[in-house]
């Protein structure tokens, strides 16, 4: 990874967009999430335990979203940013079988003494919801070097 | 059919906890690289940060970072250790502290995570999970009566140095018949 594919802090403004970053919910997927992050819980990978509670059917667990926010924002960043806050609002269950993207847009920057601070509202949707979820990162990125 | 284990009880007793350690969680695993890859393959993601150590340190790390989003993960308990029955046929929950407070309803749906990052967690750390009980506010929604749980979770390494601070909500409540469904 070379030190050119990191973002600075001058090379965003307010309104700058981060590159959208989506994942297919498939069932499968969300079974390889649950492994991944040790949340067993059955309505995130169990059709007939998540109807039974009373749910549409399985949905993504919070660390799926946290994770494909933070997965935006590196790629965005490169290597050299770092992820300092991350707020969600749930609105609505994601649920299988959609397409979840994750969106965001710049909305303050603040220069500090070594690095600047980047805050963002962020967001996913999916085709047949919209926004499901919304939010706030803050991010901390680097000046640019020379 | 198995449901999810909610702790019934009164708002009385939910509001005697607050500002209260509800549990204490210990990670189960070190930190560790494979562990970092298997949850980033889920989201078809790969960075030489999150496994090269030379890369980590051009960066200011003194080692290899995890993942902010995976503090939580790393802070589980073991379903299973030496000693226990076998899980047999049961189906295991996470130890998530917000449905084990008792209180009235039986429904309970996340709303809301604020999390706020401070030293990286490094592969080898051990993660450890301090969770305390911060607010109750009681609303009627389209859902049904009930209230707005919020328990703060402080994320700690064997240092002691603090790595996070998650502030988790959910509502609690009772399902109001009459009320639509989340959809």
């Amino acid at each position: 990874m070379s030190d050119a594919e990191n973002l600075a802090f001058e090379d965003v403004t307010v309104g700058t967009v981060v590159p959208p970053y989506s994942v297919e919910l498939t069932l499968q997927r969300l079974v390889m999430e649950a492994g991944a992050n040790r949340d067993f819980a059955p309505a995130h990978f169990d059709r007939e335990i998540a109807r039974a509670e009373g749910r549409k059917d399985v949905f993504a667990n919070t660390m799926l979203l946290q994770t494909l926010f933070e997965v935006m924002l590196r790629r965005w960043m490169g290597a050299a940013g770092k992820i300092r806050k991350l707020g969600l609002r749930m609105h609505a269950m994601n649920y299988v079988d959609q397409t979840l993207s994750a969106h965001g847009v710049v909305v303050e920057c603040t220069p500090g003494r070594t690095a600047g601070m980047v805050k963002l509202d962020i967001w996913q949707q999916t085709p047949a919801q919209g926004k499901t979820v919304s939010g706030r990162a803050v991010v901390e990125l680097p000046f640019r070097t020379k | 059919m198995p449901e999810i284990e909610v702790t019934l009880g009164t708002w009385q007793e939910a509001e005697a906890l607050l500002g209260k350690e509800l549990s204490r969680m210990e990670g189960v695993d070190a930190v560790d690289v494979s562990g970092i890859r298997r949850k980033l393959e889920t989201l078809s993601f790969d960075s030489p940060l999150y496994r090269d150590e030379e890369t980590a340190r051009r960066y200011g790390y003194a080692g290899i970072p995890s993942p902010v989003s995976m503090t939580a993960t790393w802070s589980l308990p073991a379903y299973w250790q030496p000693g226990d029955p076998s899980l047999g046929t049961r189906v295991v929950m996470p130890p998530f502290p917000l449905v084990k407070i008792p209180a009235p309803g039986t429904a309970v749906m996340g709303t809301d995570v604020e999390s706020e990052y401070f030293e990286p967690v490094y592969v080898g750390d051990r993660i450890t999970c301090v969770n305390r009980l911060v607010s109750i506010i009681h609303k009627r929604t389209r859902l049904g009566l009930g209230a707005f749980m919020t328990v703060e979770s402080t994320y700690t390494k064997q240092t002691s140095e603090v790595v996070c601070i998650e502030r988790f909500t959910t509502f609690r409540y009772t399902p109001d018949p009459a009320g639509s469904r989340a959809s």
